[in-house]
């Protein structure tokens, strides 16, 4: 069955096998002058059963993309240009009414922090069942056995008492499964996970990865993990999608991005990740600087002024997405690409 | 859920004991001599001292207050020369008319307020919303007793839709529906204040939940519009509400002086009002006691409400 075998990668890009896909989206907030482009040109794709990354630092847009994508964006918000298609319907188009019964059955939420994202003046029973009944038409005790039985699914011991809890009477990991459980509840092809462990400690966070990432095999879910780490992508992603402010800089398969990242944003990703998990006294390598303000956006490439590796084009020129060496598998937004080829030393007249 | 209750019910009573201090006193402050009023000026100096006597006024303060509290654990609140009746039989009396225009108007208020801050808040910025802000305004710079006799001139004078006054009560002679249509413009009087007031406090309360997280999570799962406010934004939002309608039923006590003597509503601010005109000295202290514990209690109340629709407050 396809659920249960990793689809071949290459397959996974063509857009014909996607179940969810985004292209060209993008999202402003504000009117006219006023208006601020958060998402610019974002496509991505992803394939029944297959997981996708999306990486950067906050504020680059991977929330406002998924939230766009569920037509969830906050008051202000809206979608300049783009496609959201999941199984080829394109669901800009959607009425209010028709975009509401795509949410939870076609494309579900995980969001971070568990306490905040669960209602804490109604019961998990109460607050899980609610689509169920009110718009899934089962009833209350259809209802309640398979809230139980999603209960089950994700561990949660004692499931059936676990119904009358409210969500601050449960443990951390405990909510952040019984949201997971309700992600799920009405078996969606896609499920966006926006930093699901975040909020959590690091053995609880591992034990959540391993979950959404068992649910989505046994499943046959389609993945997509926002992340701001790089180390959460590793272990549960078929490919990653790299953002910086409000563009995709690179795509691969998540062990080539490893092996041979060719942005240096990406570059800067995974230095500061390898730093914790090789020596713990050296002192952290943050990338310096900070994201650029997407109300000043910066001319030519967004991370110009903090990369090691910068020239005149990348402050005259916004660089297009293109993968010249490895036949579209894997693009990147990039003038000087120096990790392909390239030496350090071609790449001089750099900042440090 | 108990023991919660009992802490708050022992807390009252501090506050009860000082309020029977302050209508005590009251009649301490005021000068002159109670003989001299309740005789008048005529009598003679051995009718005074032979009241003095009866009453207790020749002894130390603290005795009277004694004497006080224990009349006051007796239903005795004192004689009430306006109405040459005991002060407790006045207010009983009326007591069942001012609690049914004060209920009548919180519910008007609650439920008003509440629907008008909710529509509101869903589309802030909106026409409409600035719409409730001007009402709101309106509403709560005007005094009650002008409002009255605006509702009063056109709906009682002008189109003479409704009675202005004159209610039997309800064991008058005229029956339950002209006791209804009595009730109307002294209703929406003493309601209008806090109506205002609530529906400013459920837009804010509603504006502060409905971004939530909880609330997008809701969405997520494809929760239609009316539910996420219903179930999940208004039952959040209902803390902050509830604290301000508490606080308003016991303005309402108050604010039912001035309503009640517009209207000529047979009632216990209505017999202040007429006790504050002849300096009747024991049915004011009888009215202020009453009105204040009914505060009290109603507080008490709200402080339970508050308990069951925040789970997390039974904890402290």
């Amino acid at each position: 069955m396809m659920m249960f075998t990793k689809p071949h990668p290459a397959q996974t890009i063509r857009s014909s096998d996607a179940v969810f896909e985004v292209k060209d989206l993008g999202v402003a907030y504000g009117r006219d002058a006023a208006s601020v482009q958060v998402v610019n040109d974002v496509s991505l794709s992803v394939g029944r059963g297959e997981a996708l990354g999306v990486v950067g630092e906050s504020g680059c847009g991977k929330s406002q993309t998924m939230l766009a994508a569920l037509g969830l964006l906050p008051r202000g918000g809206r979608i300049t240009s783009g496609q959201v298609l999941l199984e080829g319907r394109n669901l800009v188009d959607l009425s209010p009414r028709e975009m509401r019964a795509v949410r939870g059955s076609g494309i579900a939420l995980i969001s971070q922090d568990a306490l905040t994202s669960l209602n804490p003046a109604m019961t998990i029973g109460t607050q899980m069942a609610e689509p169920m009944i009110h718009y899934g038409g089962m009833s209350r005790s259809a209802a309640r056995t398979r809230c139980i039985e999603l209960l089950d699914l994700v561990g949660i011991p004692g499931a059936a008492t676990r119904l009358a809890s409210y969500p601050h009477e449960l443990s951390g990991g405990m909510r952040q499964r019984a949201l997971i459980a309700m992600a799920i509840s009405a078996n969606p092809k896609v499920l966006i996970a926006d930093e699901p462990t975040t909020a959590l400690d690091v053995t609880t966070q591992s034990q959540i990865l391993r979950l959404i990432d068992s649910l989505r095999k046994e499943l046959g879910m389609a993945l997509i993990l926002i992340t701001h780490d790089l180390g959460v992508v590793a272990g549960v992603a078929d490919r990653v999608a790299v953002l910086y402010a409000g563009r995709v800089v690179e795509t691969a398969e998540t062990e080539t991005l490893f092996a041979s990242p060719r942005h240096p944003y990406t570059k800067a990703l995974l230095d500061t990740i390898s730093q914790l998990e090789d020596e713990v006294s050296e002192r952290l390598n943050p990338i310096p600087g900070l994201p650029p303000d997407p109300r000043n956006p910066v001319q030519g490439c967004p991370f110009n002024p903090r990369c090691d590796y910068v020239r005149d084009v990348c402050r005259a020129e916004l660089p297009a997405l293109a993968d010249s060496v490895e036949g579209g598998r894997h693009p990147v937004r990039c003038h000087v690409d120096p990790f392909v080829g390239l030496s350090l030393t071609m790449a001089s007249g750099g900042a440090r | 859920m108990i023991s919660f209750i009992l802490n708050r019910a022992l807390q009252i009573i501090p506050v009860i004991i000082g309020v029977t201090l302050a209508t005590f006193l009251l009649a301490q402050i005021i000068p002159g001599d109670p003989a001299d009023v309740l005789l008048g000026s005529m009598a003679s100096e051995e009718a005074r001292q032979q009241l003095r006597l009866s009453l207790g006024l020749n002894e130390p303060i603290y005795v009277q207050y004694a004497i006080y509290l224990k009349n006051l654990l007796h239903g005795d609140l004192g004689q009430s020369f306006t109405f040459a009746q005991p002060v407790t039989q006045v207010i009983v009396e009326r007591l069942f008319n001012t609690s049914l225009l004060a209920i009548a108007a919180i519910i008007l208020a609650s439920v008003a307020g509440v629907a008008a801050g909710t529509w509101a808040a869903l589309k802030p910025g909106s026409l409409r919303d600035q719409g409730l802000s001007v009402v709101v305004l309106f509403f709560n710079s005007m005094p009650s007793f002008w409002l009255g006799l605006v509702l009063i001139l056109t709906f009682g004078l002008h189109l003479r839709l409704l009675p202005v006054g004159g209610m039997q009560g309800a064991t008058g002679s005229s029956g339950i529906g002209s006791m209804v249509a009595h009730m109307v413009l002294p209703t929406i009087t003493l309601a209008a204040w806090s109506l205002a007031v609530i529906a400013r406090m459920t837009r804010s309360a509603i504006l502060d939940v409905i971004n939530s997280d909880y609330i997008r999570t809701a969405r997520s799962r494809g929760v239609g519009e009316a539910r996420i406010v219903l179930r999940h934004a208004l039952p959040n939002a209902m803390p902050s509400v509830i604290t301000v309608i508490g606080m308003q039923m016991g303005f309402l006590l108050s604010g039912a002086v001035l309503t009640e003597t517009v209207f000529s509503w047979p009632g216990i601010g209505l017999a202040m009002f007429q006790a504050i005109s002849t300096r009747d000295i024991p049915l004011i202290q009888g009215g202020i006691l009453v009105l204040a514990v009914a505060f009290v209690l109603i507080n008490f109340a709200v402080d339970i409400l508050y308990a069951y629709f925040n789970p997390k407050v039974k904890l402290a």
